[in-house]
C-alpha cells in the first residue's frame, strides 16, 4: 500500500493534480493545506493520502514541519487553507478513535501518576464526565500493558521509569484507547535498540490489524528499517513513497539541502542539530512553561 | 490552663466556631483546586486573580451591590481574559498575567481613592476578617465550596488528562480549551470564597502551600489531592487556636502553620532521600 | 519511603488524638473562674472607657477595644477583642461612622440582646457638623467638653438600665463627673482666651476638632486627610497648601498615631509649625491617661503653638 503525496511545485497553483479523489481506502487525507503559527508559514501546499493499514514515517529536518503535520492530523491545529480529513470526517471529529503519543521531552515526568494511570487515561475520552472506569476499561488497560510488557511495572510512577519504559507506557495508553489511528511523535528517539525493535514490532502488528500508524522521526535509519512508507517533509512535501525512498541521494538532497554533506559514492552525512519545532504561541498551553524544552 | 480548657474555651464562642468551620472549608477547597495549580505552574496566576478581585470589590462597594458579586465578576473575568490572551499566543503566559494583574489592582486603588469617606470594610478584603464571618456568610461559603468541589469531582478524569498531557488529551477528543477555562473559573471562584477568611494578599498561600507539601509525599494524583485537602482542612484548626491564644491575626497564623508544615515535610523527605541513597539499591 | 513517612505521620496523629481524648475526658481540674461582681463593660476606645470608669467607678470593669495610641478609624479586631465583646454586659461605642467596625463585631460575637449604647447618635441638644460627604456627620463630639457632659449622662443612663440596683450610685457619680467637666470647660475657655484672635487658626491632620474649635473659638482652616487611611490626591494637597498660606494659620496639628510625612511636607511648603502629638480618639502614655488629661494636653498644645 502506497502513500500518495504530490510533491510541491515551484509555481503557485490552487488546483491539485493528484491525491484528492475518493476511490482509495483513505484514512487520512490532506488537500491543499497551508498552515503556520502566527505569521510564519510552517507547511505549504500539502496534499497527502494515507490509506488504511499504513505504517508511515514522516521524516525531515528539524523545524521542517513534521510535528505540525501530526498536529494537523490530530485535529489540534487548524489549517489556514485546505482540508484535513481523518476517518472520513474533518480532523478532530472522530478524535476518540485517534491516539496521540507526544514527544518524550514535552511530558512532565515528575507528575504523580503511575503507569496504570497513564494507560487508563486512554479510556477517559470514551467515558465522559462522572462515569468511573469499569471492568471493560480495566481489562483493556491490563491487556494493553501486557502487550507492551509493562504489566509488572503498572504501579510505578512514571518518573521512576527508564526512557524505553516511559515510551511503552504511553504506547499502552494509545492501545488501551482502542484507537484506529496512531500518531506518534518521535517514538524511537532516545531509546535503545531492543526497545526500538519492540515498539516497532507492536506498531507493525497494529498496522497489520488494519490500524493506521503515522510517526515522525528524524532517524532515517530507523525510518528505513521499521516503516513501510515514508513522507519527507521540509516546509512542504518533498517526496513520498516506499521506505527505501530515503536511500535516494536526490531525495535526500531535497530534504536536507545544505545539511547534507556528500563524502563519496553512496556516503553522506546529515548534520541536523537536535532541536524541536517551536510549538509557537498560538498553541501555548499552561504546561509548556514548565521547562519541557531544552 | 490545662489541655481541656485550651481546646474547649474558644469553642464557647459562636464567632470562633464559625471562624473555625469557615477556615476549614476554605482550606479544603483551596488545597483541592491548588493541586492543579501546583502541577501546572499556576501559582502566579493565583496571586494575580486574587489581586484582580479588588477592583470588583471596590466597584460593588460604590454601587452598593454585594461585595462578593463584584469580586466574582472581576476575578472570573480576569481569569478568562488571561486565558484568552495566552491562547492568542502573542505573549508568554506570565507576561499576560503580570500586565492584567497590575492593571486590575491599580484600577482598584484608583477607584478606592475616589471614595470620599472611610471604607474599613475594604481593608478586611485585603487581609481577611475570618472573625467577622456571620452565619449567613458561612452558609453561602459552604454552598459555593460544595459547588466547586462537585465540579472538580465531576470532571476529575478530564481535568487530570488535560493537566497532564494537553496535547494528547486534545488529540483524543477532550475539549482542552474549555477545560482550561473551567479550571481558571474554579480558581477564581475559590479565591472569592476565601477572601473573607484570609484576604486577597494571603489567599495564594492557602491555594499553593498544602498542595506543594502534598507533592513532596504523594505518589499518585489522587493521593496528592486528598493529602493536600487534608492539610488544607486541618492546618486552620491549629492556626486559629494559635491565633486565639496568641491574639494574632488569624489568616496570617493559618498561613504560617501551613508554611511551617511544608518546611518540616521538606526537611523530612530530604533527609529520607539522603538515607535512601545510603541504602543498597533495590530494583 | 514516602509511604513509610505517611505511616509515621498517621501514627503520630493517632497518638495525638488519643492524648486529646484522654485529656478532655479527665475530670476538669482547671481553675474555676472567679466570679467578678462588677459589671463588664466594653468600650470602643480608651477615651470612652475612661468616661465609663469615671461614671461607674468601682462598680464596673471596663476595657477598651482600640488600644492606647492606636487609630480608631483603621482598627482590625483580634480574637481577644471578639472574646471581650462576647462576654460584655454593656457595649459602648460612639457611632456616626467613627467605629462602625464595632457594629459588625457586635452582630457576630455579642449574644442576642446585649445592650449597646451609641453615645453620639440621636443625642438631644447637639448640633451636628457635616462629615466627609453630604449624608454623613462628623463624629468627634466628645472633644467639646459640653458634649462630653452629655456623653456622661448617657453613660449613666445606660449603666442604670443594665444595673438598676445601683442606679442611684451611677447618677451621683455622673453628677460629680459632670461638675468636674464643667470646671474643665471653663479652664479651656480661659486658656484659649489668652491666644490673640488673629492667631486662632488651625490646620489638623483629620477633621477631629471641629466641635472643639466651634465651642472654644478656633477656626479650622483646613484638614490634611479627609479620611484616615486615604492618601490625599495631589490637587487636594495643593489646595490645602494654598488655603494655609492664605489664611495665615500658624500651626498644623497632627496626632500621635498618624504618620508624620504628610504633615512635615505641608509644614515645609508653608513654613508653619508642626505639632504632632495631639490626642483625640485614644489615650496615650502617662500623663495622658484620662479624658480630662486629653483635653488639657490638647489645649496646652494649641495655646503654646498659637500664641
Amino acid at each position: 500500500m502506497t502513500v500518495q503525496a504530490r510533491p510541491a511545485r515551484t509555481r503557485r497553483d490552487p488546483q491539485p493534480e493528484i491525491g484528492c479523489d475518493d476511490d482509495s481506502p483513505t484514512i487520512i487525507s490532506l488537500c491543499g493545506v497551508n498552515v503556520g503559527y502566527d505569521d510564519r508559514l510552517a507547511l505549504e501546499d500539502v496534499d497527502l493520502q494515507v490509506p488504511k493499514g499504513a505504517l508511515v514515517a514522516v521524516v525531515g529536518p528539524n523545524g521542517g514541519g513534521k510535528t505540525t503535520l501530526l498536529k494537523l492530523i490530530a485535529g489540534v491545529l487548524r489549517p489556514w487553507t485546505g482540508t484535513v480529513e481523518v476517518l472520513g470526517a474533518p480532523a478532530g471529529r472522530h478524535a476518540q478513535r485517534v491516539a496521540y503519543v507526544p514527544q518524550a521531552e514535552l511530558v512532565d515526568w515528575s507528575f504523580p501518576v503511575s503507569v496504570w494511570n497513564v494507560a487508563m487515561m486512554g479510556r477517559y475520552p470514551r467515558l465522559g464526565p462522572l462515569r468511573h472506569p469499569g471492568r471493560a476499561d480495566r481489562e483493556a488497560v491490563a491487556a494493553a500493558l501486557e502487550r507492551v510488557d509493562m504489566a509488572d511495572r503498572a504501579r510505578s510512577t512514571i518518573g521512576a521509569l527508564s526512557g524505553g519504559q516511559r515510551r511503552r507506557a504511553f504506547l499502552a495508553r494509545a492501545m488501551a484507547a482502542e484507537a484506529d489511528v496512531y500518531l506518534l511523535d518521535e517514538p524511537v528517539t532516545g531509546v535503545d535498540l531492543p526497545t526500538q525493535e519492540a515498539i516497532m514490532a507492536l506498531m507493525a502488528d497494529e498496522a497489520d490489524s488494519g490500524k493506521t500508524v503515522v510517526a515522525t522521526t528524524h532517524d532515517l535509519a530507523a525510518a528505513t528499517r521499521h516503516f513501510r512508507s515514508i513522507v519527507a517533509v521540509n516546509r512542504c512535501v518533498v517526496a513520498s513513497g516506499p521506505a527505501d525512498l530515503v536511500t535516494d541521494r536526490d531525495v535526500l538532497a531535497r530534504i536536507y539541502g545544505p545539511h547534507l554533506l556528500v563524502l563519496g559514492k553512496g556516503i553522506g552525512i546529515i548534520d541536523d542539530s537536535h532541536h524541536h519545532d517551536d510549538p509557537a504561541g498560538r498553541e501555548r498551553h499552561f504546561h509548556e512553561d514548565r521547562g519541557g524544552r531544552p | 490552663m490545662n489541655l481541656q480548657e485550651t481546646v474547649l474555651d474558644p469553642l464557647a464562642f459562636p464567632f470562633f466556631v464559625r471562624a473555625l468551620v469557615a477556615s476549614m472549608i476554605v482550606g479544603l477547597v483551596c488545597a483541592t483546586v491548588g493541586s492543579y495549580m501546583v502541577l501546572r505552574g499556576l501559582a502566579f496566576m493565583g496571586d494575580a486573580l486574587s489581586h484582580s478581585a479588588f477592583p470588583g470589590v471596590v466597584v460593588a462597594y460604590i454601587v452598593k451591590a454585594p461585595l462578593y458579586f463584584g469580586a466574582s465578576i472581576a476575578a472570573v473575568g480576569t481569569a478568562l481574559a488571561i486565558g484568552w490572551l495566552t491562547r492568542q499566543g502573542r505573549l508568554r503566559t506570565d507576561t499576560a498575567i503580570g500586565v492584567l494583574f497590575a492593571a486590575m489592582f491599580a484600577l482598584g486603588i484608583f477607584l478606592f481613592s475616589t471614595i470620599p469617606n472611610y471604607v474599613g470594610d475594604l481593608f478586611g478584603f485585603l487581609f481577611g476578617n475570618v472573625l467577622g464571618i456571620g452565619f449567613g456568610d458561612l452558609l453561602s461559603l459552604a454552598a459555593l465550596a460544595a459547588l466547586v468541589l462537585a465540579t472538580v469531582l465531576i470532571f476529575w478524569k478530564e481535568l487530570l488528562y488535560a493537566t497532564f498531557d494537553p496535547l494528547g488529551a486534545a488529540a483524543s477528543g477532550l475539549p482542552v480549551a474549555r477545560l482550561d477555562y473551567l479550571l481558571l473559573a474554579l480558581i477564581a471562584l475559590t479565591i472569592v470564597i476565601s477572601l473573607q477568611a484570609v484576604g486577597i494578599i494571603l489567599v495564594v498561600a492557602m491555594l499553593i502551600t498544602p498542595a506543594a507539601t502534598a507533592q513532596l509525599v504523594a505518589r499518585s494524583f489522587g493521593r496528592l489531592v486528598v493529602t493536600a485537602a487534608a492539610i488544607g482542612a486541618l492546618c486552620p484548626i491549629l492556626g486559629l487556636y494559635l491565633s486565639y491564644w496568641l491574639n494574632s491575626a488569624s489568616g496570617a497564623t493559618v498561613v504560617l502553620v501551613e508554611s511551617g508544615l511544608f518546611l518540616v515535610v521538606l526537611a523530612a523527605t530530604g533527609l529520607a532521600g539522603r538515607l535512601r541513597r545510603l541504602e543498597p539499591e533495590a530494583d | 519511603m514516602s509511604s513509610r513517612l505517611a505511616c509515621k505521620a498517621s501514627h503520630a496523629l493517632a497518638f495525638a488524638a488519643l492524648a486529646l481524648a484522654l485529656a478532655t475526658s479527665s475530670a476538669g481540674c482547671g481553675s474555676t473562674s472567679t466570679t467578678d461582681a462588677r459589671l463588664t463593660v466594653v468600650a470602643s476606645t480608651t477615651v470612652f472607657a475612661d468616661m465609663v470608669a469615671s461614671v461607674g467607678g468601682g462598680l464596673v470593669s471596663v476595657t477598651s477595644l482600640v488600644p492606647k495610641s492606636a487609630d480608631v478609624h483603621t482598627f482590625e479586631p483580634r480574637p481577644a477583642d471578639m472574646k471581650a465583646v462576647a462576654s460584655a454586659s454593656l457595649l459602648v461605642m460612639n457611632g456616626l461612622g467613627l467605629d462602625d467596625w464595632m457594629e459588625r463585631m457586635i452582630t457576630n460575637a455579642a449574644p442576642e440582646g446585649t445592650p449597646v449604647v451609641k453615645l453620639a447618635e440621636n443625642l438631644p441638644g447637639v448640633e451636628l457638623l457635616p462629615g466627609e460627604t453630604e449624608d454623613t456627620q462628623n463624629p468627634h463630639l466628645w472633644l467639646d467638653v459640653k458634649y462630653a457632659q452629655l456623653y456622661a449622662d448617657r453613660i449613666a443612663a445606660a449603666l442604670s438600665q443594665v444595673d438598676p440596683a445601683h442606679a442611684a450610685d451611677y447618677d451621683s457619680s455622673a453628677a460629680a463627673y459632670v461638675q468636674e467637666l464643667e470646671e474643665l470647660d471653663a479652664w479651656v475657655r480661659a486658656q484659649i482666651a489668652t491666644v490673640p484672635e488673629a492667631n486662632r487658626k488651625i490646620v489638623t491632620f483629620h477633621d477631629a476638632f471641629p466641635y472643639y474649635a466651634r465651642e472654644y473659638g478656633l477656626t479650622v482652616v483646613g484638614v490634611a486627610v479627609e479620611a484616615p487611611g486615604q492618601e490625599p490626591s495631589a490637587a487636594e494637597t495643593a489646595a490645602l497648601i494654598d488655603a494655609i498660606k492664605a489664611s495665615g494659620a500658624k500651626a498644623i496639628f497632627s496626632e500621635a498615631q498618624f504618620p508624620t510625612q504628610l504633615v512635615d511636607q505641608l509644614a515645609a511648603e508653608t513654613g508653619v509649625t508642626v505639632v504632632s502629638n495631639l490626642y483625640s480618639g485614644a489615650l496615650g502614655d502617662p500623663p495622658i491617661t484620662s479624658y480630662e488629661a486629653v483635653i488639657r494636653w490638647d489645649t496646652d498644645q494649641f495655646v503654646k503653638a498659637l500664641k
